[in-house]
C-alpha cells in the first residue's frame, strides 16, 4: 500500500523536525481575517445509529393533608449548568475530565450489580417488547436516598449498594460528569428535576445538594393544578429531543416528584450498508411469523461469546460504548435469561469468548414501554419508603411517602452512522484465521443492552416483536 | 520533569519512568492515536503499549528526542491496529489521513524497483527542510501528529477549508518533489 509507505516515511523523519512541529507555533494567515473556532451545536443533524431515552418518575405524596398556600411564588428554585461539551475528537478533554471525576471501583460495580437486580425483578416476569434503563432508575432513587433518613434511607442505601449517601452523592456527581456526551456524533445526557408543590418546605441544604451532585433543577409549582403535568411533560420532552411525550396528571396530594431523563444516541462504529437491509422472516414467541427489515453485516474477525443457553456479541458505537446482542439458543426465552440476576450476569458477562467470523442479521426495531417499579422495588427491600413510616425528613419537615416510581423508555436502532472512510485504495493486511464463527442471525426473541463506554449498563431490554411500536 | 530525566529513570529500571512518560506525554500520545484510530478505547490501549515498548526498549535505546521516539511508536502501533480492524471490517480515522497523503504519491517514470524505506524517509526529509518553517510545521502537525484541521485552522485563525487548500499544495509539492527525485513507491 503506497499510502502506508508514505505514512512509514513520514514517522521516521528525524526528531529534530518533530521537536520542532510540536513546539512551534502555526503563524496566524494574514489574508483570511479572524476566524473563530467553534464547536458547532444548534442545528446539526446526526446520524443516529441507535437512540435510546428513559423517564422515570419518583412521586411522593403527602402522607396527611395539608393546607396548600396561597400566595407562594411558582417557577424555579435552582436551575443547573450541565457540564461543558465538548468535540468528538477532544482527547485531552475527555481525559481530562476522566481524570477529575474518579470512581470508585466499589461504587462502579454497585451501578453494575443493581442493574442486574432491578433488570431481572421488573422484566423477568413481563412479555412482548420492553426497555428499561437501570441507570435512570439509580439516579432517582440515589436522590431519594440523599433526601432521607433512618431506616428509609438504610434500605435504599442497601439496594443501591453504597455505604453513605454523602459517597452516593459524590459518586454520582462523578459519574454524571463523566458519562456526560453532547458531540457532533451522539449524545448521552441525564437531566434531573425535582418538583415541588407550593405548601411544601423542601430543606434548603437538599436542593443544593440536588443541584451540585444531580443536576437537578428545582421547581415550585402547583400540583392540583392541571396545568402542572403539562410543564412536566414539556421539561421531559425536551430533555429526551422529543422522542418521549408523557401524559401526566397530577393529583392534589403529590407534594414532590423526582423525574430522571436518560438520553442517549449514537454512531454505529462501521455503518450498516443500506443496500444490504432485506425484508425477512421474524419468528415470534408464539410461534406466528412476522415479516421486517434486517440489516445485514458479516465481519470477518470479531469476537463473540458462546454460554448456557445463549450466543453473544456487541457492535462498537463511536464515543465508546456498545450495543450487546444476546440471541438465546432456539427454544429458550429471553425472559428465561432474565430470570435472576445471577443469570442475567451470566448472560451479560459469561460464556466462553472467542474470535472469529460473525454473520450479522439485525431487525431495525423501535419501541416504547412503560414500566411500574414499585412492586419490584419493594421485593428488592424497598419498603420504608413506600409506607407511613417513610422518612424523608433530609428532603422536607413535612411527612411524605413514594406514591409512585414510574419508568418509561423509548428505543430505536438503524443503519445509519457515518461512512468509515470514502477511501477504497488501501490493501488489508490478513486478519488472524477465524477459529470458529457466529451467526447473529435474529430473527426471533432477543435480548438487549447498550452499555457506556464506562461499561456502565444505560439500558436492558427484550425485542420480542420488531413491528411492534410498544 | 525533563526528558533527560524520565530516560535516566528508564535506563536505572525505575517504574516511575512509566508514570512520568503518562503524565508528560499520555495525552498527546493519546491525541495522535485517536486520530489514526479514531476509537477511544483503541487509543487508550496503544497508548499503554507505547509504554510497555519504551520500557522493554530504554536501555538500550537512548532516545534523543522522547516526543519522536514514544510518537512513533504510537504511531506504528496505531497504524497496525488500525489495519487489523480495517481488515475485520472495522474503520477508523486513519483512512482519512491516507487519503490525502495518496495525493503525495509520484508518478512512475521508471521502471526502477521501489525504493528503500529509509532512502524515501531521506527524501522526505529533505523535502521538509526545503520549505519554510511555516509549511513544515503545518505539513507534520497534519502529518505527524495527527491534529485535526479544524484545530489547527483555529490556531492558524483561519477558515478549515482554507487551511485544505495549503495542504493540498503542499502534498502537491511533495508529489512534484518525488517525481522530480524519480521516486517510485
Amino acid at each position: 500500500m503506497k499510502e502506508k509507505k508514505l505514512f512509514d516515511a513520514i514517522t521516521n523523519v528525524p526528531d529534530s523536525l518533530v521537536e520542532e512541529a510540536k513546539n512551534t507555533a502555526l503563524l496566524p494567515e494574514q489574508r483570511s481575517g479572524i476566524f473563530r473556532a467553534r464547536f458547532l451545536h444548534s442545528g446539526r443533524k446526526r446520524a443516529v445509529a441507535a437512540t435510546a431515552c428513559a423517564v422515570l418518575v419518583c412521586a411522593l405524596a403527602v402522607l396527611f393533608p395539608l393546607k396548600k398556600s396561597t400566595d407562594t411564588a411558582h417557577g424555579l428554585i435552582f436551575e443547573v449548568s450541565l457540564p461543558r461539551a465538548y468535540a468528538f475528537d477532544d482527547y485531552e478533554t475527555r481525559r481530562a475530565v476522566r481524570d477529575e471525576n474518579p470512581i470508585e471501583e466499589s461504587f462502579f460495580l454497585a451501578v453494575i450489580d443493581f442493574s442486574y437486580e432491578t433488570a431481572s425483578a421488573l422484566l423477568s416476569g413481563e412479555s412482548g417488547n420492553q426497555n428499561f434503563s437501570p441507570l435512570s432508575l439509580y439516579y432517582a432513587l440515589a436522590m431519594a436516598a440523599s433526601g432521607a433518613d433512618g431506616e428509609t434511607q438504610s434500605e435504599l442505601l442497601t439496594l443501591l449498594g453504597v455505604d453513605h449517601a454523602d459517597t452516593l452523592a459524590v459518586q454520582c456527581g462523578n459519574l454524571f460528569r463523566r458519562l456526560y456526551r453532547d458531540n457532533e456524533i451522539g449524545r448521552l445526557t441525564l437531566a434531573n428535576s425535582l418538583w415541588i408543590d407550593d405548601s411544601v418546605d423542601v430543606v434548603t441544604d437538599y436542593a443544593k445538594l440536588a443541584a451540585e451532585n444531580y443536576y437537578a433543577s428545582s421547581f415550585h409549582v402547583d400540583f392540583a393544578d392541571e396545568d402542572t403535568g403539562r410543564q412536566m411533560a414539556a421539561w421531559i420532552k425536551e430533555n429526551a429531543e422529543g422522542s418521549i411525550s408523557p401524559e401526566f396528571t397530577t393529583d392534589s396530594e403529590q407534594i414532590l416528584s423526582i423525574i430522571n431523563t436518560v438520553y442517549f444516541c449514537d454512531e454505529w462504529q462501521d455503518r450498516f450498508n443500506k443496500s444490504n437491509t432485506a425484508a425477512d422472516t421474524f419468528y415470534l414467541a408464539d410461534g406466528s411469523e412476522i415479516t421486517c427489515d434486517f440489516m445485514n453485516t458479516v465481519y470477518g474477525s470479531h469476537t463473540f461469546a458462546r454460554g448456557d443457553g445463549f450466543t453473544r456479541s456487541k457492535l462498537s458505537l463511536k464515543n465508546g460504548g456498545a450495543m450487546v446482542f444476546i440471541l438465546p439458543d432456539e427454544g429458550i426465552s429471553p425472559y428465561d435469561l432474565l430470570s435472576s440476576p445471577e443469570r442475567l450476569r451470566e448472560t451479560f458477562e459469561g460464556g466462553a469468548s472467542v474470535c472469529g467470523k460473525v454473520t450479522w442479521q439485525i431487525p431495525k426495531f423501535s419501541f416504547a414501554s412503560s414500566l411500574d417499579c414499585r412492586e419490584a422495588l419493594e421485593r428488592l427491600g424497598v419498603v420504608s419508603a413506600f409506607s407511613g413510616n417513610a422518612d424523608f425528613s433530609g428532603l422536607t419537615g413535612d411527612a411524605a411517602f413514594i406514591s409512585s416510581v414510574r419508568q418509561e423508555t423509548h428505543i430505536g436502532i438503524d443503519e445509519n452512522g457515518v461512512e468509515a472512510s470514502a477511501f477504497t485504495k488501501i490493501d488489508y493486511a490478513g486478519a488472524a484465521l477465524p477459529t470458529d464463527y457466529a451467526d447473529m442471525i435474529l430473527n426471533r426473541p432477543f435480548l438487549y443492552g447498550i452499555t457506556s463506554p464506562n461499561g456502565d449498563l444505560l439500558f436492558i431490554g427484550v425485542c420480542a416483536s420488531p413491528n411492534d411500536s410498544r | 520533569m525533563d526528558d533527560g530525566k524520565i530516560i535516566e529513570l528508564f535506563w536505572a529500571r525505575e517504574e516511575s519512568a512509566l508514570a512520568e512518560c503518562q503524565a508528560k506525554y499520555g495525552p498527546l500520545l493519546g491525541r495522535i492515536a485517536f486520530q489514526i484510530l479514531a476509537n477511544y478505547q483503541d487509543s487508550e490501549e496503544c497508548v499503554n503499549d507505547t509504554y510497555v515498548r519504551a520500557w522493554n526498549t530504554i536501555p538500550p535505546t537512548k532516545p534523543e528526542s522522547l516526543t519522536a521516539y514514544l510518537g512513533r511508536i504510537v504511531r506504528n502501533l496505531a497504524i497496525n491496529r488500525w489495519q487489523e480492524r480495517r481488515t475485520a471490517k472495522r474503520g477508523g480515522g486513519a483512512g482519512v489521513l491516507l487519503s490525502e497523503l495518496s495525493e503525495c504519491v509520484p508518478s512512475p517514470r521508471t521502471v526502477e524497483a521501489e525504493i528503500d524505506a529509509k532512502l524515501l524517509t531521506n527524501h522526505i526529509s529533505d523535502w521538509l527542510n526545503s520549505l519554510d518553517t511555516d509549511d513544515r510545521v503545518l505539513f507534520l502537525r497534519r502529518y505527524w501528529f495527527g491534529d485535526a484541521l479544524k484545530d489547527l485552522a483555529a490556531e492558524c485563525r483561519t477558515a478549515p477549508n482554507q487551511l485544505a487548500g495549503r495542504l493540498y499544495r503542499l502534498r502537491g509539492k511533495l508529489r512534484e518533489w518525488l517525481e522530480r527525485e524519480n521516486v517510485t513507491i
